[in-house]
C-alpha cells in the first residue's frame, strides 16, 4: 500500500495540470483510497486514506490535516457503495471515481475558501470542478485495473480476504 | 473485529490530532518530511529532464549541435559584452568617486534548481527549489530568472522552498509600467502556464491581471510591466510581464491590463532567488 501510495504522490505531483481543466491534477491518491474502500476492510481503507492525505498535505500548502480528513471520509463513505460499484467495470468505476473526485474537490474548496487559503473565481472553481470530474473519470478506472493486477499478482487479495475469514 | 475497531478509533484521533497541531509543530512536520523527500524529488527531476531531452533528441536529432553553435555564439558575445561592461563600470566608480557617491550595493543572488513544477493538491500555482534554509533563503523572498519575475518564497524548509509563481491569485506584486511610470498591483489569475501552444490558440487564458491603474494613464499593447519596489517583497525594476490587453475594470475607476509573464515559467529549470 505504502509502495502505491508514493508512487500515486509523485505521479499525481509530476502530471502537470491543464489551464483548460481548471488546473486540476490527475486524483492518483483519491483513486487509490477508492480502490481500497470498494475491495477491501474498513480499516484498511481508513489506512489508506490516512497516509494518502498525509502525503498530499504534507507535499502541499493545505494545512496538515485537512486531506487525511477528506480522504478518511471519502474513504469510509465509498464503502458504502461497495455493493453498487463494481471493481472490477470499467464504466461503474468511471461514474464513481468522477463524482467522487468533483465531490472532493467541492469540499477541499470549500474548507480552503474558509480558511482564506485561496482566492477562486466562480468560473475558475466551476472549471476545475469539471476538470476533477473528468480526471476522476479517466485516472479512477486505470488505478483500480493497475492496482487490481498488482494485488493478484502479489497475493494481496486472497491474503486480506483470509484474514477477514478468520476473524 | 475488536481490535480491528480500535485501530479506528486511532485513526480518528490521529486525524484530530493532525487538524489540531500548533501551526510550529505542524511546520516542523511539514519541513522535516518534505527535506527526507528532496533525495526522491531530485530523482524524479533527473529522469524527467533526461526524459525530455532523449524525446527532443529522437524528435530533432540535429538539433543539440544547432542549439551548441548558437550557444558558443552566444558566449562570444556576451564575452564581448561583459569586457566593455568592466571597463564602464571602472569608469563610473572613478567618476562615482569623484562626485564622492556611496556605492550602490548590487543584489546578492543564489542558484537553486526547480526540483518540482507542479503543487500536488492543484489548488495553488507553485514550484519547489532544492535550496532552503540552511543556503540562506528566508520566506518572501523575491524568485527571478534571466527572463523576468516568476514569484515569491513561500515555505522554506531546511533543504527545500516553495516558490508561490506570479500567475497564483495569492501572487500580488506591486508593479509600474516602465515607458510612463503608472503603477497598478499585478495578480495571478489562477491559470497554469502549459506549453500546449496549440490549445492556446483556440483559448488563451490570461495568467496574470494588473489592477488599479489610474484611468489617466495611457496604457499601450506590449507596454513592459515592471516591480515598482514598493510591496517589499520585490526590488525595484525587475522585468514581470508584458501588457497583452487594456480595459476599464467593472467599477470605472480604474483602468486594467493583461499581463504575459516575460519569464516562461511552464519551462523552468534553474532560477534566482534574491536575498537582497
Amino acid at each position: 500500500m505504502i509502495c502505491f501510495l508514493i508512487g500515486g504522490a509523485v505521479i499525481q505531483t509530476v502530471v502537470p495540470s491543464s489551464a483548460f481543466l481548471g488546473g486540476a491534477k490527475l486524483p492518483v491518491l483519491l483513486s487509490f483510497v477508492l480502490y481500497y474502500a470498494l475491495t477491501r476492510s474498513v480499516v484498511t481503507t481508513m489506512i489508506a486514506g490516512f497516509l494518502a492525505g498525509f502525503l498530499q498535505d504534507v507535499l502541499s500548502q493545505i494545512p496538515l490535516g485537512h486531506s487525511v480528513f477528506c480522504f478518511c471520509i471519502a474513504g469510509w463513505l465509498a464503502g458504502y457503495f461497495r455493493s453498487m460499484v463494481l471493481a472490477d467495470s470499467i464504466f461503474t468505476t468511471l461514474i464513481f471515481g468522477g463524482i467522487a473526485n468533483a465531490i472532493v474537490t467541492v469540499f477541499f474548496f470549500l474548507m480552503l475558501v474558509q480558511e482564506d487559503l485561496i482566492k477562486y473565481t466562480y468560473g475558475l472553481i466551476t472549471l476545475k470542478i469539471f476538470g476533477a470530474l473528468l480526471l476522476g473519470m479517466i485516472t479512477t478506472p486505470i488505478i483500480f485495473h493497475l492496482a487490481g493486477r498488482v494485488d493478484r499478482l502479489v497475493g494481496n487479495v486472497e491474503l486480506e480476504h483470509s484474514l477477514d475469514d478468520v476473524e | 473485529m475488536r481490535e480491528k475497531k480500535y485501530l479506528i478509533y486511532v485513526i480518528v484521533l490521529a486525524v484530530l490530532v493532525l487538524l489540531n497541531l500548533p501551526p510550529l509543530a505542524e511546520w516542523r512536520l511539514k519541513a522535516f518530511s518534505r527535506d527526507n523527500l528532496v533525495p526522491f524529488h531530485n530523482m524524479v527531476s533527473t529522469l524527467s529532464v533526461k526524459w525530455h531531452a532523449f524525446v527532443s533528441f529522437i524528435r530533432n536529432p540535429g538539433r543539440p549541435a544547432e542549439e551548441k553553435r548558437k550557444l558558443i555564439e552566444e558566449v562570444g558575445i556576451l564575452r564581448e559584452r561583459v569586457r566593455n561592461l568592466e571597463a564602464a563600470e571602472r569608469e563610473n566608480k572613478e567618476l562615482k568617486k569623484q562626485l564622492g557617491f556611496a556605492s550602490t550595493s548590487k543584489r546578492r543572488m543564489i542558484l537553486c534548481e526547480v526540483v518540482a513544477r507542479d503543487e500536488i493538491s492543484g489548488w495553488w500555482q507553485m514550484i519547489t527549489l532544492n535550496k532552503g534554509l540552511i543556503d540562506g533563503i528566508e520566506e518572501g523572498k523575491a524568485v527571478i530568472t534571466l527572463e523576468g519575475v516568476i514569484g515569491k518564497t513561500m515555505q522554506v524548509a531546511r533543504r527545500t522552498s516553495d516558490v508561490l509563481l506570479v500567475t497564483d491569485p495569492n501572487c500580488r506584486v506591486a508593479c509600474k509600467f516602465s515607458r510612463t511610470g503608472a503603477f497598478g498591483i499585478v495578480r495571478g489569475c489562477g491559470m497554469p502556464i502549459t506549453k500546449a501552444a496549440s490549445l492556446e490558440m483556440l483559448y488563451a487564458p490570461s495568467p496574470c491581471r494588473m489592477d488599479y491603474i489610474s484611468r489617466e494613464d495611457e496604457i499601450w499593447g506590449h507596454d513592459e510591466v515592471v516591480t515598482s519596489g514598493l510591496g517589499g517583497v520585490f526590488p525595484e525594476g525587475l522585468l514581470v510581464g508584458y501588457v497583452k490587453k487594456v480595459d476599464i475594470d467593472p467599477s470605472g475607476l480604474y483602468q486594467r491590463a493583461d499581463v504575459i509573464p516575460a519569464a516562461e515559467l511552464g519551462k523552468l529549470r534553474y532560477v534566482f532567488v534574491v536575498l537582497q
